[in-house]
């Protein structure tokens, strides 16, 4: 062996054993589980925005090698097995009725345009020039059974369309939706991918596992569980163009400090999810650099009303006193992350012209001795203990243990227990004092305020746990859902969230960032805030607002 | 009793044991909070759609009643179906089991040729720098977790030195066309080599180093006993006293060892197949668990059960075979 290159890799191997010990310890503490999807807190990590300067020209060909943090289990739009793992891919290969922007507006996809909601009834219209993998044309027939299939077969979709009690088809293109009672956000609902009817009913147990036939910019090629699962460019995509890339490889890999070393090595060209410990160790990369984005997750930490010291609203003004959220947000989340001050994410509250600055100026600063006097007027005794009970994701461990510091601090004892997510979910609905007074949670739903606020905030809403009973902001949430005027919706949600912010229902703490590591010659890559729109490799079909671009990734090498 | 008989017999005891292992799993599954299908809907799932779906999956009915229908399927060899997959769990097990029986299977042979050496050395050389250093190793690998031995090998070896991969496992048999760069059937079998060698390490170190401590200790009591000594006194050499007379009297212990270790590498194998991204059945419980996949969580607690049943089997024949002196009950 020469003697520079032995050099050099003696060099290479003191370098890697010194640093094994600091990155290792990193990359130990920092294990991101796969979390279900309805537990919404991302070990994503922030800082830049997207790096898509495009050097040269987008040319055809190519293959992607992605890594996911965990493996799709079915590529089925009527079943929910594999959460947002498998609905990232469904996104490339099935067309939704209507998607989302950049700017989470709602876009046609299949649909001629958006359908408008007369009552509880509305017409949908697709676009006849859409076709499946295998050249039948997408029918309101076929709109009609997927979205029949979930109610059906009892998947987890079902309840977005149990509201809907007929779908009459009257032609090849025109479908007629009734609903059981006026709904507005159910064009929300029908932001979902479509199945081929005649295929699938041949074998519904095999679609998404064996068979794959959708109308998007991608086919499945392979796909196998938990190993990999590979796709080709659909060159007859009906859609504006078609996708630059021949092929995408996605990968699954839980272990993160393994998705950073596959990056470095070259075996995946992009990967998902960076935890904030190799935030530094990406950027460094000389060929490879973060992209990141906000999402549209709620963290919140939630007082019991229903009984108890926080079902009065002294206690939880208090509580909001004794906790400096931006210091542990700065601390705990960024660059994960950031401050959240309303139940809607910003970039919905922006879409909708709320006043974002104004409930971001409501919240207290910490003031122990505020915090005291609210606590003493409220005749909250001596030994009283706050109980707050928080899931296993490490983030909101932090934050919890921040709020229960504050808490002692005042005078009071807090207990935060750690539960394993399912029973938390057992718990923190319980409505008993003696358990909980406070509990940590994440949300994250469609770009809808009524996603956000009636099923989370509602007193009949589905997540309830903090039973939070105000008639006028109950009103207005209902109200809210089977108003059909966008400005008279805007007027109720924001009196509902004003509401909100001076009862301290909840105490809003931070949002997720979309990250991940990518290579430099991956051109065009963009975060989008619907996080299963990820990774956003094609979406000019998306390209329907002038404000808005799609999206088309290719590869320079 | 010849050997046949009591493995017979061995095997018949294990029956209730397995019985048991089953019914206190089913059991603390059932004692979880939340429901499978509560997981599978959702948390906004309205209580009717919760029904008709527990219905559909037979959860509404009272425990002892699914309890005996899944004693009595599973004697047939049906064990449920995964709710979270929506295929038969044994389906899944035999999709998983080569992968985790081949990274066992390495590990243990990595352990064992390793800490049976070094176990000799370093009783032979008492005291001595060897033995020291011996001693070191072992105490690091028995007070190191694996999933920190493995990120540690990634870091080194996978992200500095780019000597080798750190995600999945090649199986030898895994067709030449989905494997990169391979052209030949001795292509696969390198790549296996290759992936095999950190997971291997990772899992086999624990134990490398439990085998490598029990190995010094029963040969240093066996190289201080009187026929040793007298062999001595007769002028055999020390490497003869050591292969001829010691060795094999010194191996009751070890062998013990191994058939426990076999379970914490079962425990083991979950986390290394997390770290590594092996698809076997470490993850597949994990996965279980997760899900709540009550079918699956039976099925691969099960399996683990059968493991642990043959390993401690494999022990006791083994004794036999290595001191004659060992009879079983009833022998003449």
């Amino acid at each position: 062996m020469p003697e520079n290159d032995w050099q050099d890799n003696r060099r290479k191997f003191l370098q890697a054993a010194a640093s094994a010990g600091l990155v290792g310890l990193a990359g130990c503490t920092g294990g991101d589980g796969t979390e279900t999807p309805t537990e919404t807190d991302s070990d994503s990590s922030g800082g830049d925005d997207d790096t898509d300067a495009q050097t040269s020209t987008p040319m055809r060909g190519g293959s992607l090698k992605f890594a996911q943090t965990s493996s799709p289990v079915e590529l089925d739009p009527v079943n929910n097995n594999g959460g947002n793992y498998s609905i990232m891919l469904k996104n490339l290969v099935y067309s939704p009725v209507l998607g989302y922007d950049r700017n989470t507006n709602l876009v046609p996809i299949l649909a001629e345009e958006i359908p408008t909601l007369e009552g509880n009834e509305f017409t949908l219209n697709l676009d006849s020039d859409a076709t499946f993998h295998n050249g039948d044309q997408v029918t309101a027939e076929d709109v009609k059974y997927t979205f029949e299939a979930t109610v059906e077969e009892q998947t987890s979709y079902a309840s977005n369309f149990s509201i809907v009690d007929t779908i009459d088809v009257e032609d090849d293109t025109t479908a007629h939706f009734t609903l059981t009672e006026p709904y507005v956000p159910i064009l929300h609902a029908i932001a979902h991918p479509v199945a081929p009817k005649s295929v699938r009913e041949e074998d519904p147990e095999g679609f998404g596992i064996d068979t794959f036939v959708g109308s998007g910019p991608f086919e499945v090629t392979d796909f196998q569980e938990n190993e990999k699962v590979t796709m080709a460019g659909w060159d007859d995509y009906w859609g504006n163009g078609s996708p630059h890339l021949d092929e995408v490889t996605f990968t699954p890999i839980n272990e993160p400090t393994n998705r950073v070393t596959q990056l470095q090595t070259g075996e995946q060209d992009v990967i998902n999810r960076i935890p904030p410990q190799f935030w530094s160790t990406v950027q460094n990369m000389s060929d490879a650099d973060v992209i990141e984005g906000p999402s549209l997750s709620y963290q919140f930490a939630a007082f019991n009303q229903n009984e108890g010291e926080c079902a009065k609203r002294d206690v939880r003004l208090a509580i909001d006193h004794c906790v400096d959220l931006d210091q542990a947000i700065e601390q705990y989340i960024k660059p994960g992350g950031g401050r959240i001050y309303s139940p809607v994410p910003a970039s919905v509250a922006e879409a909708w012209d709320m006043p974002l600055d104004e409930w971001k100026n409501s919240w207290s600063d910490k003031d122990i001795d505020r915090a005291k006097e609210l606590f003493e007027s409220a005749g909250v005794p001596d030994d009283w203990t706050c109980n707050i009970i928080v899931s296993s994701t490490e983030k909101r461990r932090q934050v919890a243990v921040s709020i229960a510091n504050g808490i002692q601090e005042a005078g009071y004892d807090a207990q935060v227990q750690y539960l394993d997510f399912a029973t938390m979910l057992d718990r923190y609905n319980s409505g008993d004092a003696s358990q909980v007074n406070m509990y940590l949670l994440g949300w994250t739903r469609a770009p809808e305020p009524d996603r956000f606020l009636y099923e989370l905030l509602h007193i009949d809403g589905a997540f309830q746990g903090q039973y939070y009973d105000n008639d006028r902001f109950n009103e207005l949430l209902a109200e809210a859902r089977v108003t059909t005027d966008r400005d008279e919706r805007r007027e109720m949600y924001i009196e509902a969230i004003n509401l909100f912010v001076e009862d301290r229902v909840h105490l809003p703490l931070y949002y997720t960032s979309i990250s991940m590591g990518v290579k430099n010659y991956v051109q065009g890559l963009k975060t989008h805030p619907v996080s299963t729109y990820n990774p956003y490799l094609y979406g000019d079909r998306n390209n329907t607002h002038a404000d808005t671009e799609g999206s088309n990734v290719w590869m320079d090498q | 009793m010849s050997h046949l008989r009591y493995t017979i017999k061995r095997l018949l005891q294990a029956i209730p044991v397995l019985i048991g292992i089953t019914s206190i799993t089913f059991l603390l599954i059932n004692a979880m909070p939340g429901s499978p299908v509560e997981v599978m809907l959702g948390p906004t799932a309205s209580e009717e759609l919760i029904a008709a779906a527990e219905e559909r999956y037979g959860f509404n009915q009272p425990i002892h009643v699914r309890y005996v229908k899944y004693i009595l399927a599973a004697l047939g060899g049906d064990l449920g179906r995964s709710i979270h997959y929506g295929v038969p769990v044994t389906t899944k097990i035999l999709e998983r089991l080569p992968v985790t029986l081949l990274l066992l299977a390495s590990s243990f042979a990595f352990a064992l040729s390793v800490a049976i050496p070094l176990g000799i050395v370093s009783a032979r050389r008492r005291n001595q720098p060897v033995d020291h250093g011996s001693r070191v190793v072992s105490l690091i690998g028995v007070s190191t977790p694996n999933f920190w031995i493995g990120l540690l090998l990634i870091i080194v070896f996978g992200y500095h030195l780019q000597v080798l991969p750190s995600n999945g496992l090649v199986m030898p048999l895994t067709p030449i066309s989905e494997v990169e760069g391979a052209t030949s059937r001795l292509d696969v079998l390198v790549q296996t080599v290759r992936s095999l060698i950190m997971p291997t390490i990772a899992l086999g170190t624990l134990q490398m180093a439990a085998v490598s401590r029990i190995e010094r200790s029963s040969m240093l009591e066996v190289l201080g006993r009187d026929y040793i000594n007298l062999a001595r006194a007769f002028g055999v050499k020390e490497s003869v006293i050591t292969r001829k007379h010691a060795f094999r009297n010194a191996q009751l212990p070890v062998v013990t060892i191994i058939g426990l270790q076999l379970t914490s590498a079962l425990g083991g194998a979950v986390l290394t197949e997390t770290v590594f991204n092996i698809n076997g059945m470490g993850r597949l419980i994990i996965q279980a668990v997760r899900t709540q996949d009550y079918a699956l969580i039976m099925g691969t607690t099960l399996f683990f059960g059968v493991m642990f049943v043959i390993g401690t089997l494999l022990t006791d024949l083994t004794y036999a075979y290595l001191d004659p002196r060992v009879t079983y009950e009833g022998e003449d």
